[in-house]
């Protein structure tokens, strides 16, 4: 609604606006209209504080546990824990994402060939399974196969209501995160994809999945990509460059001996010398070819949602290792 | 128990709270990241939080969540709160009454309170904080029961029900404008019976 409201329409929308029972448009011009009319925020604090205590009139003790959630919480944005932060900020934009999901678009096909509900069940069957690797399991399915778990998941949850699967994922993202607020997980080895991983590592891993599957769920409802900060793509395209010796490895790629350097643009970008197979330092300084792409795009291509033919990069230097880089970026991606 | 809330003179006309001694110093010690500081005012308003954003939720789960978030807010951003301008009760009522709000309007399509009722009324660490919750909350009631049946309705649907006025006219049947009216009847009513009772919840 675009409509013009007078000075006096939005004045008696106050009490509903300290209600929160304002349309978001309507809620905005109220406050534009106390910006622009310091000599009611009186009114307008008089009226906050009246609905707050119409809400006294519910004091109800919390359950003991929320004390310590909290705590926790405050704990890991306080420790520079930035792996925890990044796990917790995508699980909150995945739980948005599951949210807004309407059961009219159950059935939309994803780009990974899952229907969008089907796709919900899989990152359930992840966040469960890394629930599992970190010895704090929420299902009685413990395949450790990615696939095979899903098909199982599937088949469990296909039946129920679409609450019961977002429910099992919630059960997994709390385990999880009750499991990386434990000081002891710090100097915990998580298998994860088949590789041995920090504690950090692995939520950060998951981290990305949990980015990747958002984004198709908003693609296939035609909504734009939403990726997490520069400061969150920063640890997962560190992640990559990581696990990139030993994909060139499972892939059949190694060179031994030699160097490529990656140059990855855009927020959350940066510089990575990476050696061309498992053993071994890089080279320092002298690398046989320079990679340069953009950062989002390249962890797009590592997630197998950009194939090595249509990533926009250039190459200085031998191109041969680069291409060979393109493709075994991925060799971790799974769906 | 000295004055906390509030006390807005007529004067030059902007909000001005007084903020307790207590608010001023809470204020001080969270932009230092002082986490006993979040601890008092947890122990001092969680059942105000918790029991607001269950009542608006209607479900244990989306309530602790509200809970956290708002908890967890005010440790991150502690200069959003400034106890110049408003009480810190105000503050964490009006971010809890929101949070719950969009979180039901996130629900609303699929599923409607129906666990309302399984919501469990529990209680009671501390035995002084919760006469003081009890006796607020006795007073709220009060001042609600003051108002005519039909504010009260609307009131109630707009706050507890997480409605638009809108959506409160549609549902009583009535046109917009009367619910906008009662709305704001009923607020100045509250409002007008329950600030002789602001110092309440001074420390």
């Amino acid at each position: 609604m675009t409509i013009h409201r007078s000075d006096d329409l939005l004045v008696e929308l106050l009490p509903a606006y300290a209600l929160d029972a304002c349309d978001p448009d309507e809620a905005a011009a109220v406050e534009a209209l106390l910006r622009r009319r310091p000599e009611l925020a009186r009114e307008a604090a008089r009226l906050a504080d009246a609905a707050a205590w119409i809400g006294a009139a519910e004091a109800m003790e919390p359950p003991p546990r929320l004390r310590s959630m909290v705590f926790e919480q405050v704990r890991a944005a306080t420790s520079g824990d930035a792996a925890a932060r990044l796990y917790r900020a995508e699980a909150d934009r995945v739980a948005r994402e599951f949210d807004d999901l309407d059961a009219a678009d159950h059935d939309l096909r994803t780009p990974n060939g899952l229907t969008a509900r089907e796709l919900v069940v899989h990152v359930a069957a992840q966040e469960s399974l890394l629930a599992q690797s970190v010895g704090r399991p929420v299902e009685d399915i413990d395949s450790p196969d990615i696939e095979e778990r899903t098909a199982r998941f599937v088949e469990r949850y296909e039946a129920r209501p679409y609450a019961d699967v977002v429910a099992a994922w919630r059960r997994a993202v709390d385990a999880v995160q009750a499991w990386a607020a434990d000081p002891t997980s710090q100097e915990a080895d998580v298998e994860w994809l088949g590789l041995p991983m920090s504690r950090d590592d692995a939520l950060v891993a998951r981290s990305f999945e949990n980015w990747v599957h958002r984004d198709d769920l908003r693609k296939v409802r035609g909504r734009p990509a939403a990726p997490p900060s520069g400061a969150e793509v920063h640890l997962m395209a560190e992640l990559s460059m990581q696990t990139l010796p030993a994909a060139l490895q499972l892939t059949g790629r190694t060179r031994p001996g030699h160097t490529a350097r990656v140059v990855l643009t855009g927020d959350g970008g940066g510089e990575w010398l990476v050696p061309l197979d498992v053993a071994g330092p890089p080279t320092l300084g002298s690398p046989d070819v320079t990679l340069t792409t953009d950062v989002v795009d390249w962890c797009l291509l590592a997630a197998e949602r950009i194939e090595p033919g249509e990533l926009v990069h250039t190459v200085e230097g031998d191109a041969e290792p680069a291409e060979e880089l393109l493709v075994a970026a991925s060799a971790f991606a799974v769906l | 128990m000295e004055s906390l809330v509030s006390s807005q003179q007529a004067g030059d006309g902007a909000a001005r709270a007084v903020p307790s001694g207590w608010e001023a110093e809470i204020g001080r010690r969270l932009r230092g990241g002082d986490e006993a500081a979040l601890g008092e005012v947890y122990d001092q308003y969680s059942s105000f939080v918790y029991g607001l954003a269950l009542r608006v939720i209607g479900e244990q789960r989306g309530a602790e969540d509200v809970s956290q978030e708002v908890f967890v807010y005010l440790w991150e951003r502690p200069e959003v709160f400034d106890p110049e301008r408003g009480a810190l009760r105000t503050w964490l009522g009006t971010l809890a009454h929101r949070r719950a709000v969009d979180y039901v309007r996130r629900e609303e399509a699929r599923r409607r309170r129906s666990e309302r009722d399984a919501a469990c009324r529990v209680t009671v660490p501390d035995v002084e904080e919760l006469a003081t919750a009890l006796v607020t909350a006795e007073r709220v009631r009060a001042a609600l029961g003051v108002l005519p049946p039909e504010q009260r309705e609307a009131i109630e649907l707009a706050y507890f029900g997480g409605r638009t006025y809108r959506e409160v006219a549609d549902e009583l049947d009535i046109p917009e404008g009367t619910a906008k009216s009662r709305l704001r009847l009923g607020l100045r009513r509250v409002a007008a019976v329950l600030e002789p009772e602001a110092s309440e919840f001074a420390t």
